[in-house]
């Protein structure tokens, strides 16, 4: 640590020094159209052969000679422009890519896009969002985190969620960004839906390993997800109806060219839909009547607005909720009474950022943002009899986390052979681990009591510095993280050193390698099985020590022909003070005793351990293009005060994983889809014993049941088809398309859960299978104008 | 059209079918084949009555976890109890109660020995458990308890080394024998105690060599105690096995929720099933005072 910061800025100094002439070029990369940035554009000069990619932001820097200069700027899916001119001056050049038709596609990429051997960073997969609206979808619900779990290294958890396990983390260690905000819940309806909405996504960049040092606070990966920041240029709409839900996007310039707004929002109408039927399954002359409700909601807005060449001001904000809600009325001779309860959880999401150009060589990206997750039930019930009185009990409980964060990002390029990036940043996390407030009235006689913990809060503070240098056919990418954490009087603070390398062999083929190690201070109090919106985010504390890991990646890369990208990747990542729930323990009961419900008594903390290798084929543009993935993996957990301190397979440890996603265009008006997906089954415990005894607690003699080894079982094999038809017509309002999808083409019966039951047909005791989705057809209609 | 249609009624009617047994069935587990074992139970408690039984054992041989049958007590085993790695004695089995094996009524443990069992029996290999070493009793104080109080306050010294304590107090009404447990809780947030079925269930981390000092809330909603009635309070001394039974039983009790973690019950029986474990218990009876 205290010799790489030295040798960084050396580095840095040398490469400033001695050299001829230079002037910088900058500006951002966008769309024509739209006036959307165009994130990891490439810049490249033909005559020197240096070149930049543009940030999250659009922006480039590329210094280079004074001269002559051939200018190539390239975009998947864009018609490359060119331009050539005399650089004898710092220049402000911003590029505005025509998009190209599918067809056009393989002319259009440029030969200089930047290839995947010719990148530093490994372990990274960019899902173009044309790509993720391909996919074929379960009830026809596009969903950005179900295409994820179709990368390599991904798992998807158990059948329809929308977890993402990475090289053998856990959910919480991935830290999902929408706008550079984290997201602390990602699912509706118990993780059967992500909740970002395609529509209103731009971009989307998942990182496995090989951290830059600009990304910290997780353990597993970084998800970062932008949101379109709306065409500056003309009014455009985007929309579906399908079977569940519908949504519509909106964006438009409010000032042509300087400010422009994107909304969009989503809504399921299962509710309004079945209410009907529910209504008419009631007896109209009965007293008694009965409504469900239940419903989830998103809804994004962004404001852009560009002062100028320099400035730059974003405003961004997500909300989103579940709603489970019951309300029942009855009236019953001289007696009458009611019941209301509900229950819900959303997440609201804030980002203020302000893009300064500082200088021709210095960006800066000052953040201000606000996270809030919070998830609460209640209930109020009333009673009222003309000669018993009255009575009214209500209650009500919540929990949930909010964040507020500030922070500043530099991009700092002195010459194209260092990219530099610096920041720091500071959140204040306010955790509420769960309160509940009862209230009853009867007849007069009042009676209230508040239970649960109190709130707690921390500081999570960091600072990084990363140099991605450039050293002949070596390039590197060279930082530190340091991160800080103050709960209550304890103070935790972990540097954290990250390295990437990447030699090109030759013009086709790369090796590349990296280690990072990360910490994570706050954790998620989730069950292995199951992830619900009761999960507690909690903080590090002085019994409960942050999570840290460490991790190392080597790989090779190279582009073949016909543009099919293909990486080869082994890793071997260790991490440290990993939380689980005790044997038997669980949010809602009270295994640990009274004094087990404060939070800290229920979990465990242990170590874990990941390895494997990932193959990942993809072909991103032309009339068939979609990926292979494949991966070889080991995934355990240890901990002293479960399974006897034995080390033991994570649940989610599956050998082998293999995913194929292909989109191909029949015509322009046809595209069909499929996916297949094969998973080893998921590792679980289960019973293969009984015996009679008696021991304390128990006077009776009883029997006991006796578990194997910890996840020493496996269950049946997971393998799904999805199959997709869209069929696209031009009109002249725009465009729509009716969109089929069949998910589980081949009605395979994959497992939800395994329980010990009795088959009534055989009368005999048995491992139950319990399975969730069929073969689910759906059919949504689409346009845009 | 009218193909269509056809090939449409046969996916529907193909789907319902199917469906039927898609949402739930007999799920394909590779369980290997379950060998029978002897599974020995033996929780014993020295000291004060009414534990000062006499020792003895349970023994049934195990079945798989989806047989039928029950899990069949054993008959006609040899079971041998050792101290200090000695033949102390051969339990016999109780003749009431097939299953049960007994020492002689003179049979006594003492604290500090180190004592374990053997068995054979029904053709099942031989299993030995785990040496356990029996806790000293302790003596303790308990203040005195009047009909208006609502905590209970004993104290003890801490003896050396990491040491378990499983604590509880029944209540044995005046003129009566009606034995009742009553519930009570820590007033301090002391970590590492547990309230189980068994009673408090704590180690002495939490009081770092110290003199330990307890005060026990009566559960809210309890009734007043009324003068004259008898508070029995046992303290039991545990050996460690017997504190990872305790807490084993109680979270395999909570496993069976569907979001639980699966909760592995304790065992330290080489080559066979169950547990043996140890306890001195000693009693105070105090007279609730006005």
């Amino acid at each position: 640590m205290k010799k790489i910061l030295p040798l960084l800025f050396a580095t840095i100094l040398s490469a400033q020094s001695g050299r001829a002439q230079q002037y910088t070029i900058t500006g951002y990369v966008s769309d024509r159209e739209s006036g959307e940035k165009l994130i990891s554009a490439t810049v490249f000069d033909s005559r020197s052969g240096l070149g930049a990619v543009s940030n999250t932001y659009g922006f480039y820097s590329l210094t280079l000679p004074a001269g002559n200069v051939n200018l190539q700027v390239s975009y998947l899916g864009y018609l490359a422009d060119t331009v050539a001119f005399r650089l004898d001056r710092d220049t402000l050049i911003n590029f505005k890519l025509q998009p190209g038709s599918v067809l056009k596609e393989v002319t259009v990429v440029a030969e200089e896009r930047q290839k995947i051997q010719k990148q530093t960073q490994m372990s990274q997969v960019s899902v173009p969002v044309k790509a993720i609206a391909k996919v074929p979808a379960l009830l026809g619900e596009v969903d950005v985190l179900k295409v994820i779990q179709l990368l390599p290294g991904v798992q998807a958890g158990t059948e329809g969620q929308s977890g993402i396990y990475v090289r053998g983390g856990s959910p919480d260690q991935n830290l999902i960004l929408l706008d550079g905000v984290p997201v602390y819940n990602i699912s509706h309806i118990a993780g059967f839906f992500s909740v970002f909405n395609s529509d209103a996504i731009n971009n989307v960049t998942l990182t496995k390993g090989g951290f830059p040092a600009r990304y910290g606070g997780r353990l597993a990966s970084v998800l970062e997800i932008n949101m379109k920041e709306g065409n500056n240029k003309e009014f455009h709409g985007r929309g579906s109806i399908g079977l569940i839900s519908s949504r519509v996007t909106v964006e438009g310039p409010i000032q042509k060219d300087k400010t422009s707004f994107m909304i969009s929002g989503r809504r399921t109408y299962w509710d309004i839909l079945t209410r009907p039927f529910i209504k008419k399954a009631q007896e109209p002359s009965s007293n008694y009547s009965s409504v469900p409700t239940f419903y989830f909601y998103d809804f994004n807005a962004k404001v852009n607005h560009k002062f100028n060449d320099r400035h730059r001001l974003f405003l961004s904000l997500y909300t989103g909720r579940d709603i489970f809600g019951l309300k029942e009325t009855y009236k019953y001779q001289n007696s009458s009474g009611s019941f209301d309860g509900h229950i819900g959880w959303g997440n609201i999401t804030t980002a203020l950022r302000w893009n300064y150009l500082i200088s021709q060589k210095l960006f800066a990206n000052t953040s201000l943002t606000y996270s809030r997750f919070r998830f609460d039930t209640g209930f109020k019930d009333t009673y009222e009899n003309n000669t018993e009185g009255f009575y009214e009990a209500s209650g009500r409980y919540f929990s949930g986390i909010n964040d507020v964060a500030s922070r500043i990002d530099f991009d700092y390029v002195p010459n194209p052979r260092h990219y530099i990036r610096f920041g720091i940043g500071d959140t204040y996390h306010t955790y509420n681990p769960g309160i509940f407030t009862y209230k009853e009235n009867d007849d007069g006689n009042k009676f209230s009591q508040n239970f649960g913990d109190n709130k707690q809060f921390s500081h999570e503070m960091a600072a990084y510095i990363e140099d991605d240098m450039r050293l002949g056919a070596l390039k590197a990418n060279i930082g530190v993280h340091l991160s800080a954490f103050k709960v209550k009087k304890t103070f935790f603070v972990y540097p954290q050193p990250r390295i990437g390398l990447r030699y090109l062999l030759n013009d086709r083929w790369s090796l590349k390698a990296s280690f990072a190690t990360m910490a994570q201070y706050i954790n998620l109090l989730s069950t292995e099985g199951l992830r619900l919106p009761t999960d507690l985010w909690v903080p590090s504390t002085e019994r409960v020590r942050p999570q840290t890991s460490w991790q190392v990646a080597a790989g090779a890369a190279t582009t073949w022909d016909q543009g099919i990208e293909f990486s080869v990747e082994a890793y071997y990542k260790k991490m440290n003070n990993v939380i689980s729930y005790k044997e038997g323990a669980t949010f809602f009961n009270d295994a640990e005793g009274i004094l087990g419900t404060t939070w800290e008594n229920k979990i465990s903390q242990g170590t874990g351990t990941a390895y494997g290798i990932e193959l990942f084929a993809q072909k991103k543009f032309g009339k068939t293009s979609g990926w292979i993935g494949y991966t070889l993996a080991w995934n355990k957990r240890q901990f002293d005060d479960i399974n006897n301190g034995e080390e033991f397979p994570y649940r989610y440890d599956r050998r082998h994983d293999f995913k194929i996603v292909v989109s191909h265009d029949l015509s322009k008006r046809i595209r069909l889809s499929a996916t297949w997906v094969y998973n080893t089954g998921l590792a679980i415990s289960l019973p293969i014993a009984r015996y009679r005894g008696e021991f304390p607690g128990n006077p009776y003699r009883q029997e006991f049941t006796i578990l194997g080894k910890k996840n020493s079982f496996r269950m049946p094999a997971y393998h799904r088809l999805d199959l997709g038809a869209e069929f696209i017509k031009q009109k002249k309002w725009g465009e729509r398309a009716w969109v089929i999808s069949v998910y589980n083409a081949y009605n395979r019966p994959n497992p939800f859960y395994i329980y010990r039951g009795y088959n009534w047909r055989t009368e005999k005791e048995e491992f139950r299978q319990v399975s969730l989705f069929p073969i689910v057809p759906s059919v949504a209609y689409r346009f845009k104008f | 059209m009218k193909k269509t249609t056809h090939l449409l009624a046969i996916i529907v009617v193909l789907l319902f079918t199917s469906c039927e047994s898609f949402f739930e069935r007999t799920a394909k587990v590779d369980l290997p084949e379950h060998e029978p074992r002897l599974a020995l139970s033996a929780a014993w408690h020295a000291g004060d009555a009414p534990f000062s039984s006499p020792f003895s054992i349970f023994l049934s041989r195990s079945v798989g976890a989806l047989d039928e049958a029950a899990p069949p007590a054993v008959s006609n085993a040899s079971v041998r109890l050792f101290e200090d790695d000695q033949l102390l004695a051969t339990l016999t089995e109780s003749s009431q109660d097939p299953g049960r094996y007994l020492a002689q009524d003179t049979l006594t443990l003492r604290p500090g020995h180190t004592y374990h069992l053997e068995a054979e029996g029904n053709g099942l290999p031989k299993i030995t458990t785990e040496p356990e070493t029996l806790p000293a009793k302790i003596d303790f104080d308990a203040a005195p308890f009047s009909t208006n109080d609502n905590r209970i306050k004993i104290s003890f010294p801490n003896p050396p080394g990491t040491d378990y304590f499983v604590c509880f107090v029944n209540r044995i009404r005046q003129g009566t024998q009606s034995n009742n447990r009553i519930y009570l809780k820590p007033s301090s947030n002391q970590e590492h105690a547990y309230i189980q079925e068994t009673g408090l269930i704590f180690d002495d981390s939490y009081f770092d060599n110290q003199p330990i000092s307890l005060s026990l809330l009566l559960q809210q909603n309890s009734e007043p105690i009324p003068a004259n009635d008898t508070l029995a309070i046992y303290l039991a001394h545990v050996t460690e096995g017997y504190y990872k039974l305790d807490r084993s039983l109680e979270r395999s009790y909570y496993s069976d929720d569907f979001l639980g973690e699966p909760a592995f019950l304790y065992d330290n029986v080489r080559n066979g099933y169950g547990a043996f474990v140890l306890a001195n218990v000693m009693v105070k009876k105090i007279v609730v005072g006005p």
